[in-house]
C-alpha cells in the first residue's frame, strides 16, 4: 500500500521544487544588481564630461583633489603650494599652468564644463551637512550637545569651501584639466577600462589636441567597440585632423553596425559641412 | 514494540464518527454549549454549517449522545431520500406507527396532528445539502407545526448558502457556524485525541513546530489532519519495521509529515 521508496523519491522532488522560487528570486536578485551596476557604468560612459573630474578627484581623496585644495587654499604664494604637493605638481606642469593663460582662449566655454563639476563636488562636501543641522535645529531641540558638535563641524567645513570658491581661478582649472588626464592615464594604465580612455579622448578633444583624441578613442575602440561616444570622438577628431573621407566611412560602418541616431545626426553634419 | 505504538497511534486517525472519541475543545465546546441551549428553546430550529471536515457530523453525535437519555432524539447520518421513504421512517420513529404502503406529507401531517407527544421529539439530520429543496421545505414547514425539533447539517458551499437564505434565514431558525482549527486549537486536538487512546508517546512526539506544519498543510480541517496524521503513523510503522535507524522516536520528522502530505494528496509534489 504504501511504497516509501517512490515517496522518498518524490519528497526529495518536492523539496527541491519548494525551494526553486527562492533560488529564482536570489538569482534574480543578482542579475538586477550587475544591471544597476553596469547601468552605471554605462552612465558614467554618457555623461563623462560632468561625472568624470568629479569622481576622479572624489576617488583619489588624498592624492590629488587635496594636494589640489591644499594648493588652492595657499592661493596666493603659488609656487610654494607646489613644491609642497610633490607627487603629481611636476615642475613642468606648473609651468604649464603659468603659460596657460593665453591658451585658454580658444576652448574657454569647455573648461565652463568643468568649473560647475567641481563647485557641485565642493558643495556635495559641505550641502549636507548643513542641511541635517538646518533640520535638525528646526526640529526640537532635545539634547543640546547633539546640535552643539553639528554646527562645530560645518563651522569647520565653512571656511574651506569659501576659501576653494574664491581661488577657482581659470589658470588652475586649466591645470586642473592636465592633472586630470595625466592621472585618469595613470590609472587607465592600470586597468585599462575603457571608460578611462574615452575620458582621456574626450579631455584630448576638449583642449584641441586631435591627435591625441584620436588616439585614445581608437583605443578605447579597440577595448569596446560598441561604445557609441568613443565612435563620435573618434570620427571628430578625423575630420579635425583633415581626414573627412575617413571620417564618413567610420560613421557610415558604425551607423550599420549600431544604428546609432548620434552617429547619424554627426554623418549629416559633416556631410552638410556643419562640422568641419 | 515501537511499531505498535504508531500502529495504535495511527488508528487514533482512522476518520470515523464516534461520539466516544469527542474531544472537548475550547471553541468547540462553547459552541455545543449554546447548541444544546437554543435545542431547548421552544420552536428553535438550528442549522449547523460549515466545510466538510470541520466536525459537523461529531457534533450531532455527541449531541445525540448526551440527549438520547433524557429526551426523545433521533439522529440520521444518511439522508432518506424517497420522500415517502423519510415520512415512514419518521412516524415509525417517532410515534411507533409502522405505514406500508406510500405516506406523503399530508398524510404525515394527519399523523402528526393526531399524535401529540408531551415531549417535542428532536430529529438531527445530517448531510442536508442532500434533500431536495422541494423535501427541504416540507421539513420547515413540519418545523413550524411546533411538533417536531430538527438540528440539520449543511456543507457550506455557494449553492449550499442559497439553500441556506432561502429557507432558514427569514425564519425562526438558529444557524451554527463550524469553522477549522487554529493552530493551538490544532494542536489540543492532536494531542487529546492521542491520549484519550492511552497513546502518550504518541502525543509526546508532536511539538509546536511539527503542529504549524500539520497545521499549514490542513488549514486546521480536522479530517485532512485525520488523513494526515493516519499515513504519518503509517509511514512511522514502516520505518520502525523495514528501517529503525532512519527514525527518532522521541521527535515527530517534518520530512515524514511532508512525505505524508504528498502521498494523501494534500500537497502535490
Ligand atoms: N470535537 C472533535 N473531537 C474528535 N474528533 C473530531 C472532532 N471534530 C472533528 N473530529 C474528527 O474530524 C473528522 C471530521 O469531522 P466530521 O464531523 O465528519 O466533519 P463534517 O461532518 O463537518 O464533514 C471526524 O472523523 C472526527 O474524527
Ligand atoms: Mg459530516
Amino acid at each position: 500500500m504504501l511504497n516509501i521508496y517512490d515517496l522518498e523519491k518524490k519528497w526529495l522532488t518536492y523539496k527541491i521544487k519548494s525551494f526553486l522560487p527562492v533560488i529564482s528570486i536570489f538569482i534574480a536578485l543578482l542579475i538586477i544588481i550587475i544591471a544597476i551596476y553596469l547601468f552605471v557604468d554605462l552612465k558614467k560612459l554618457n555623461i563623462l564630461d560632468t561625472t568624470i573630474p568629479s569622481t576622479i578627484t572624489k576617488k583619489q581623496e588624498n592624492n590629488i583633489s587635496n594636494a589640489v585644495q591644499e594648493s588652492l587654499k595657499k592661493e596666493t604664494p603659488v609656487v610654494q603650494s607646489k613644491d609642497i604637493s610633490q607627487e603629481i605638481v611636476t615642475p613642468t606642469r606648473v609651468e604649464e599652468a603659468i603659460q596657460l593663460p593665453p591658451r585658454n582662449e580658444t576652448p574657454s566655454h569647455e573648461k565652463n564644463i568643468l568649473e560647475p563639476s567641481m563647485a557641485f563636488m565642493e558643495t556635495m562636501q559641505s550641502k549636507p551637512l548643513r542641511q541635517t543641522t538646518n533640520t535638525q535645529k528646526t526640529v526640537p531641540k532635545n539634547t543640546v550637545q547633539v546640535p552643539k558638535k553639528q554646527t562645530a563641524t560645518t563651522i569647520t567645513q565653512k571656511p574651506q569651501t569659501q576659501l576653494t570658491h574664491e581661488t577657482n581661478s581659470i589658470t588652475i582649472k586649466k591645470q586642473n584639466t592636465y592633472e586630470d588626464i595625466e592621472y585618469v592615464i595613470k590609472r587607465f594604465k592600470k586597468n585599462n577600462n575603457p571608460a578611462l580612455s574615452l575620458f582621456v579622448a574626450k579631455k584630448y578633444y576638449e583642449l584641441g589636441e586631435y591627435k591625441q583624441a584620436y588616439n585614445y578613442a581608437l583605443i578605447t575602440n579597440e577595448i569596446n567597440n560598441n561604445i557609441e561616444a568613443s565612435w563620435i570622438i573618434f570620427s571628430k577628431s578625423l575630420v579635425k585632423l583633415n581626414q573627412k573621407a575617413k571620417a564618413i566611412q567610420t560613421l557610415q560602418q558604425y551607423i550599420n553596425h549600431s544604428d546609432s541616431n548620434q552617429a547619424k545626426l554627426l554623418l549629416k553634419e559633416i556631410l552638410s559641412g556643419k562640422f568641419k | 514494540m515501537e511499531s505498535n505504538i504508531f500502529s495504535s497511534s495511527k488508528d487514533v486517525f482512522l476518520d470515523a464518527v464516534n461520539a466516544k472519541d469527542y474531544v472537548q475543545l475550547d471553541r468547540v465546546s462553547t459552541i455545543y454549549q449554546s447548541l444544546k441551549n437554543s435545542v431547548k428553546k421552544p420552536l428553535k430550529m438550528v442549522l449547523l454549517y460549515g466545510k466538510p471536515g470541520t466536525g459537523k457530523s461529531m457534533f450531532l453525535s455527541k449531541l445525540y449522545q448526551d440527549l438520547s437519555s433524557s429526551q426523545q432524539v433521533h439522529l440520521y447520518q444518511t439522508p432518506i431520500l424517497d420522500e415517502s421513504e423519510f415520512f415512514k421512517t419518521l412516524s415509525k420513529d417517532l410515534f411507533n406507527i409502522k405505514y406500508i404502503g406510500e405516506l406523503n406529507f399530508t398524510q404525515f401531517l394527519v399523523i402528526l396532528n393526531e399524535n401529540n407527544l408531551y415531549d417535542i421529539p428532536l430529529v438531527l439530520l445530517d448531510e442536508a445539502q442532500l434533500y431536495s429543496s422541494e423535501q427541504m421545505e416540507k421539513i420547515r414547514l413540519l418545523a413550524d407545526t411546533r411538533k417536531i425539533k430538527f438540528v440539520i447539517t449543511l456543507h457550506k458551499t455557494e449553492r449550499e448558502d442559497l439553500i441556506a437564505k432561502e429557507h432558514f434565514q427569514t425564519r425562526i431558525w438558529e444557524t451554527i457556524e463550524l469553522e477549522n482549527a487554529s493552530a493551538v486549537e490544532l494542536k489540543m486536538y492532536i494531542q487529546k485525541k492521542l491520549m484519550k487512546a492511552n497513546c502518550f508517546d504518541g502525543a509526546n512526539i508532536f511539538n509546536n513546530k511539527s503542529v504549524q506544519l500539520i497545521h499549514k498543510i490542513t488549514k486546521g480541517n480536522y479530517r485532512d489532519t485525520n488523513k494526515l496524521l493516519y499515513t504519518v503513523f503509517d509511514i512511522y510503522t514502516w520505518y520502525s519495521e523495514n528501517n529503525p535507524s532512519k527514525i527518532n522516536t522521541r521527535q515527530i520528522s517534518n520530512k515524514i509529515i511532508e512525505m505524508a502530505a504528498i502521498h494523501t494528496g494534500l500537497i502535490d509534489a
